[in-house]
């Protein structure tokens, strides 16, 4: 007991960082996992969405002052572009999957590059907002101000989305579409403004996972990729389609991730295999995934 | 003896054209058509994955990586032959490719393409964090190679030619496979998968074996790859890779075999020309990718296919009439 | 040519999802080259107790023998290598594929060269020989190049039984195999039914009384996933039960439109 004690103290600041990392991942995995759950999309733009989250708080928040505003920027710029993404793909939705993966690989392919057009090809570092700099102590160490607050405000935001989906009228009209797509239209409900409403929601959960990223992860070319296939690794985990395996996909592979390089650093992307592997040997549709959904 | 003549005598005009290649273009254009030819097996590979098997693979880069990564390995450590190096990246993917197929064969659809694409991330970071073998984020320069001592391979023209032997032989090998019984038995499972247990088949097994060849295969175009740029790094497991691969597959025409390596000549000039004109040639690479999407979902090669079968619409081979798989829905 | 050896016996099978068993404590024999119906209500359980005989799904309780063998836990593909071969009641063809194609692709399996690589198809005359009599068998012989999502719905369950039939069965279910078919279409098919090898065993699942009495030397009954009823076309009709459930309940119609 004594020993499983000192494991902790002695990582602690590993463990916070795995549970930040888990859930700027949710952010990510959960618009996934929603827009596949409705509109059978895999949208492999998300980690585009992302990226563009994360250069507009380098844009307009560079120092750190006017943090607020540059979040509220980035959650309307990912809305909009969510609302083009599903207008986009409307004219293939009865296509299989792969042409609706390959239409938004083209796209990711696309903003990426505009991305690197506009912002370059250098790694920037994003400060924190002012109020949130410097370090708090947490369990007797001391521990950057923003992962607290970051850990704070995606425990909060999965909360939120789990009371929206789980506990109200409207996630029940979603949850029955997901399981029935014609049922929504029998009753008379909009089916493409939900679609487009669920896109542009799930995309300004990106960009938003973004922007509150840009300061612990930094920007750079490239981090649409690395986000969207550790988003695509959780959401195999947890389950497609699933709140609950969002969540504990994300935070599992961010500790995964976080203990693997602190403890392993050789092995960590082995790590990171075998506990894919491992799930997918027990249960192929995901910890929490419904087997009809696969 | 009429049969062998009729399948062989189109294909002498072929054969000819490109032996005679070295005479007749400069080194740089043989430097690209090599690399079509050996991006145009990958394809060939991915195609018998996405076309004939129905298994749409984002990750095919995983296999076109190990490949490179063992034949520079063989080429740096062990021996400078080539065919040693080719041996061991088909011996190293056979070995990654069935624990990674053993998994991916078990899912569907999406799960698949995630999973699929997952696998070449996980070795893309391998490689970038196993330094001291790899070289890292840096890469690693490979020896160059040689048929036996003495006959160096360092030369454009000779890498050409070995190269053009290795892919004739690799896509005579494809070919052969899809219109074998094995072929029609994985087009089978691609239409219809649960109808082939009903009437028998294990088709986890099928699944796997096709998986297994085409990443065989993909490894070997990787390997040579490797030795014929002298040089490997991360970038050759990136997704981008795997992406690239599917472009050629979806441009050329999935489930044609031929296709893809139309699809790879025309994105490998397409990017060489972008590129040095224009510095992003990504974006172009996008919309182009969105455009065939919209608006020729069978690629080239489906859109050839589309005119033949209009002229004759009963005739239908099982390994080319494939329809455009891209469209078919895949069994979830 | 009925004879006494069993070749299906289930004992006390049942299915049981989440809120509903499907399938209730069914104990049923078949005979070798028996011909026997399946009849009842939509929602009875009658595919389900298909699925449960072919192994697409698995049973919740009780056991199943085929010719003599426990197959309880055998996996569908092995269960069709013993000779249980089924058709759909939604046609479950090799759409992009010929007719000959789609035969062919069950009788290489059948003729154990299925997973040969190195051989160009047609090569194997044999298979090509094979598949041609199928189609001929169930009178498709001129559509053998005809792309199966191309042929006619009637045809398609013709090319359905090519399909089982490849396997070489001796046990084959049918799923509502004339559901859809004109009069005409329904007539040739049971005939070429009645045609089939008097050793081979048939399970019908059929709605469609003539074509029940034209083919079934055996009925049973299902109702609630429970069996009614159980022997010839006469002590069914006969049975008090089954005409409690039916002409009392005002669904003789569908029971008996005869």
């Amino acid at each position: 007991m004594e020993a499983i004690v000192d494991w902790f103290n002695a990582h602690t600041v590993s463990i916070l960082n795995g549970l930040a990392r888990g859930l700027l991942l949710f952010t990510l995995a959960i618009g996934l996992s929603l827009i596949f759950g409705l509109m059978d999309v895999l949208n492999l733009a998300h980690g585009a969405l992302f990226l563009i989250g994360a250069y507009v708080g380098f844009s307009l928040a560079p120092d750190g002052t006017g943090f607020a505003v540059a979040v509220a920027v980035a959650v309307a710029a990912g809305a909009a572009l969510g609302g083009v993404l599903a207008a986009a793909i409307h004219p293939i939705r009865r296509r299989g999957h792969l042409d609706q993966a390959l239409l938004t690989l083209g796209i990711a392919f696309i903003l990426s590059d505009l991305s690197s057009i506009i912002w370059g090809e250098d790694f920037r570092a994003l400060p924190p907002p002012s109020v949130l700099a410097g370090s708090t102590t947490v369990l007797g160490r001391p521990y950057p101000t923003y992962r607290v607050a970051v850990i704070g405000v995606g425990i909060a935001l999965a909360v939120v989305v789990y009371v929206l989906f789980e506990r109200t009228m409207l996630g029940a009209t979603v949850r029955a579409a997901v399981s029935d797509h014609a049922m929504l239209a029998a009753l008379g409900t909009n089916v493409e403004a939900v679609f487009g409403a669920v896109f542009a929601v799930g995309a300004a959960l990106a960009t938003f996972g973004g922007i509150i990223g840009a300061p612990v992860l930094g920007v750079r070319p490239g981090l649409d990729w690395d986000v969207l296939i550790l988003a695509l690794i959780v959401v195999v985990v947890g389950g497609l389609g699933s709140i609950k395996g969002a969540l504990v996909g994300a935070i599992l592979i961010g500790e995964v991730q976080s203990l693997g390089v602190a403890l392993a650093p050789d092995v960590a992307a082995f790590v990171l295999f075998g506990a894919m592997a491992a799930v997918l040997l027990v249960r192929p549709e995901g910890l929490f995934g419904d087997v009809t959904a696969a | 003896m009429n049969a062998v003549a009729t399948a062989w005598l189109p294909r002498i005009p072929a054969v000819a054209v490109l032996a005679a290649l070295p005479l007749l273009v400069s080194d740089f254009r043989l430097g690209v058509v090599t690399e079509i030819l050996i991006f145009g097996l990958l394809a060939a590979s991915l195609d018998l994955l996405v076309g004939f098997s129905g298994l749409p693979s984002l990750g095919h880069a995983t296999y076109f990586g190990v490949g490179g990564y063992a034949a520079a390995l063989v080429a740096r450590d062990l021996t400078g032959n080539v065919l040693a190096g080719l041996v061991v990246a088909a011996v190293v993917t056979l070995v990654v490719a069935l624990v990674t197929g053993f998994l991916a064969v078990r899912t569907r659809g999406v799960y698949f393409l995630m999973l699929t694409l997952a696998f070449a991330q996980l070795l893309f970071s391998l490689v970038q964090t196993w330094t001291p073998v790899t070289g890292g984020s840096n890469g690693m320069s490979v020896p160059s190679v040689d048929v036996w001592p003495g006959t160096s391979l360092d030369s454009t023209g000779r890498f050409y030619l070995f190269t053009v032997v290795t892919v004739g032989l690799c896509y005579l090998l494809l070919r052969r496979l899809v219109d074998s019984p094995f072929g029609r038995s994985i087009v089978g499972i691609r239409e219809n998968e649960a109808r082939m247990r009903s009437v028998g088949y294990a088709t986890l097994r099928y699944k796997l074996a096709a998986f297994t060849v085409a990443g065989v295969v993909g490894g070997l175009s990787g390997g040579l790859f490797a030795q014929y740029q002298r040089f490997i790094s991360p970038g050759n497991v990136a997704f981008q890779i795997s992406a690239l691969a599917l472009i050629m597959v979806i441009v050329g025409g999935v489930g044609t075999l031929y296709g893809p390596a139309i699809g790879a000549a025309a994105v490998i000039l397409l990017r060489d020309e972008l590129s040095r004109r224009y510095e992003h040639w990504e974006l172009i690479l996008g919309i182009v990718f969105a455009l065939f999407v919209y608006f020729l979902p069978g690629g080239l090669g489906g859109g050839a296919q589309r005119l033949r079968s209009r002229r004759a619409p009963m005739v239908a081979s099982h390994s080319e009439a494939a329809p455009p798989a891209i469209t078919q829905e895949i069994d979830l | 040519m009925t004879t006494d050896r069993a070749l299906l016996e289930l004992h006390a099978v049942s299915r049981r999802y989440a809120s509903l068993v499907a399938v209730d404590d069914v104990s049923l024999t078949v005979a070798v080259g028996e011909r026997r119906a399946v009849i009842g209500p939509n929602g009875a359980g009658k595919t389900t107790l298909f699925d449960l005989i072919s192994g697409r799904q698995r049973v919740s309780g009780g056991s199943i023998l085929f010719a003599g063998r426990d197959i309880t836990r055998t996996p569908e593909h092995v269960r069709a290598r013993l000779g249980i071969a089924t058709t759909f009641q939604r046609s479950a063809l090799f759409e992009g594929l010929s007719a000959l194609d789609n035969v062919a692709v069950a009788v290489q399996h059948r003729r154990r060269v299925a997973g040969n690589a190195l051989r160009r198809a047609d090569a194997f005359t044999d298979v090509a020989d094979r598949s041609r009599q199928l189609l001929r068998q169930v009178l498709l012989g001129d559509h053998q190049r005809t792309r199966a999502a191309a042929l006619s719905h009637g045809q398609r369950r013709q090319l359905e039984i090519a399909v089982a039939l490849a396997i070489e069965p001796t046990l084959l279910l049918l799923d509502e195999p004339v559901a859809g078919m004109s009069p005409a279409e329904s007539h040739a098919f049971v005939d070429m039914l009645d045609h089939l090898d008097a050793d081979l065993t048939v399970l019908v699942i059929e709605h469609d009384m003539d074509v029940v009495f034209a083919l079934a030397s055996r009925i049973t009954v299902l109702q609630a996933g429970r069996v009614l009823a159980d022997g010839s076309p006469a002590e069914v009709r006969a049975d008090p039960a089954v005409q409690e459930a039916y002409l009392g309940g005002g669904e003789a119609e569908e029971l008996f439109r005869v």
